[in-house]
């Protein structure tokens, strides 16, 4: 009998999003292997209703426990960013409808705005495999709970992206002859990364002089993960004769939308960022954009979150390895043009259906 | 040719023409410059309509929303006599 390393550790997901929510893909050339810094490994657990504790039976202990749900799979995914498989995460964190334009060459551009208020909050689910010896699990039904893309200094910027699902889940997972190495990811090693934003002054890029110390931008959906509804679909698994249907959501949907974002400045002889603060000046097209090798032209491979219009929310003062350092904070704000407060990017050479 | 925009207030003017057509990447320095410019002030008034996305404008057009002084800072050789434009935007005011 074989035992593994955590690292050992194997994870999937579906190249697309599910045609319909909780409708799994089951296919080989359907998914694609995903490296994570953190190893991920799942056992589905579950909600039981007891009568520990209840009167009557004459001590607190339990006589009878029932099966109810299956708990929400979470899953989380760390690693540094790439335009190929943590770039379709990156759109289905959003959920708008990807449009593929040709940039030049063979670089292809994916954009996605929010999906908009009036497109109902299912966000677009992915099935995900995870298999670690005998835990062995395809989930359906995952949608990306947050997304957040970080960068200190020049180093590899890092992308943190949480998955939760609805419960419903197979194993084993069934898909034959699943590849065995992530797909060809290109290095977007933090060096050519677009960060600026446009004010009454023009574009601000925060790359040039001093440059910047770090940033961070992140998608938070707030899933609805207690959504429960008399009638939900229900696993089947039989064990040792024994029959039991746990259910599971029919639906994840997702709750407001937080976007959190901040850029750390070197504290310099001028204080304009904390005018601008100060009189509420409004900021536009805010880009984190991590890059990389060129793909055509000067069209570089990357992925990237925009703010299209956002206000600067606190500075704070701080240091960075003993160089005094400002924190800004920014408030995303809702744009009518694209329904939303934050679109994302991503360019590489697949030309479409990337999403 | 040069797609439809809201020009009808605005000289015709012959000479240079800024592609905002191409994507960011393919754009040298100070078309990339104006086009974030005429973003900002058609985001913070509130008016689509001036996007450039999308669109190829003239030098004229470009001066016209942005101002000569943003179109200055943009890297733009500005001709004399050029009025800003009005401010819609309140931060604007108060700036």
């Amino acid at each position: 009998m074989a035992t593994f390393l955590l690292n050992d550790a194997a994870l999937w997901v579906s190249k697309l999003p599910e045609t319909a929510f909780n409708t799994g893909y089951t296919l080989t050339a359907e998914f694609e292997k995903v490296r994570s810094n953190q190893p991920v490994t799942l056992l589905p657990n579950y909600d039981f209703t007891t009568d520990a504790g209840k009167p009557g039976n004459g001590h607190e202990f339990a006589t009878q426990r029932c099966l109810t749900f299956t708990q929400p799979p979470a899953i989380a995914i760390q690693d540094e960013v790439n335009n190929e498989m943590l770039g379709r995460l990156l759109l289905r964190s959003l959920g708008g409808t990807v449009t593929p334009l040709l940039v030049s060459g063979t670089a292809y551009k994916h954009t996605a705005p929010m999906l908009p208020v009036a497109s109902g909050r299912q966000l677009p689910s992915s099935t995900v495999i995870t298999q670690l010896g005998a835990a062995d699990f395809r989930l359906d039904g995952m949608v990306v709970e947050r997304f957040k893309i970080s960068q200190t200094r020049a180093d590899a910027p890092q992308v943190e992206c949480d998955l939760v699902g609805s419960g419903k889940f197979i194993t084993p997972n069934g898909v034959a002859s699943l590849s065995t190495t992530p797909s060809v990811i290109s290095c977007l090693d933090g060096n050519f990364t677009i960060l600026q934003w446009t004010d009454a002054g023009g574009a601000r890029d925060f790359t040039a002089g001093e440059g910047f110390r770090n940033f961070s931008v992140e998608i938070v959906n707030n899933h609805k993960l207690n959504d429960r509804l008399a009638g939900d679909p229900t696993n089947t698994l039989t064990y040792e004769t024994v029959t039991v249907n746990p259910a599971y959501q029919r639906r994840l949907i997702r709750g407001s939308r937080v976007v959190n974002a901040s850029i750390t400045i070197p504290l310099n002889s001028t204080k304009v960022e904390w005018e601008k603060y100060t009189i509420g000046q409004q900021l536009t097209d805010v880009i984190f954009k991590p890059r990389g090798p060129i793909i055509s032209g000067a069209v570089r491979a990357s992925i990237a979150y925009f703010i299209p219009k956002a206000k600067i929310a606190s500075m704070t003062t701080g240091e960075d390895d003993g160089d005094a350092t400002v924190t800004i904070t920014l408030d995303a704000m809702y744009d009518s043009t694209s329904l939303g407060a934050v679109t994302g990017e991503v360019v590489n050479t697949t030309t479409t259906n990337f999403k | 040719m040069a797609d439809e925009i809201k020009t009808a207030e605005l000289p015709k003017v012959e000479g240079k023409t800024f592609n905002f057509k191409q994507p960011t990447e393919l754009m040298d320095p100070v078309t990339y410059g104006l086009y974030y410019a005429i973003r900002y002030v058609a985001l913070t008034g509130s008016d689509p309509a001036k996007l450039p996305d999308g669109k190829i404008m003239t030098e004229a057009q470009v001066v016209e929303i942005v101002g000569p002084a943003k179109a200055k800072a943009a890297g733009l050789v500005v001709p004399p006599g050029m009025k800003e434009p009005k401010k819609t935007d309140v931060a604007d005011k108060e700036a």
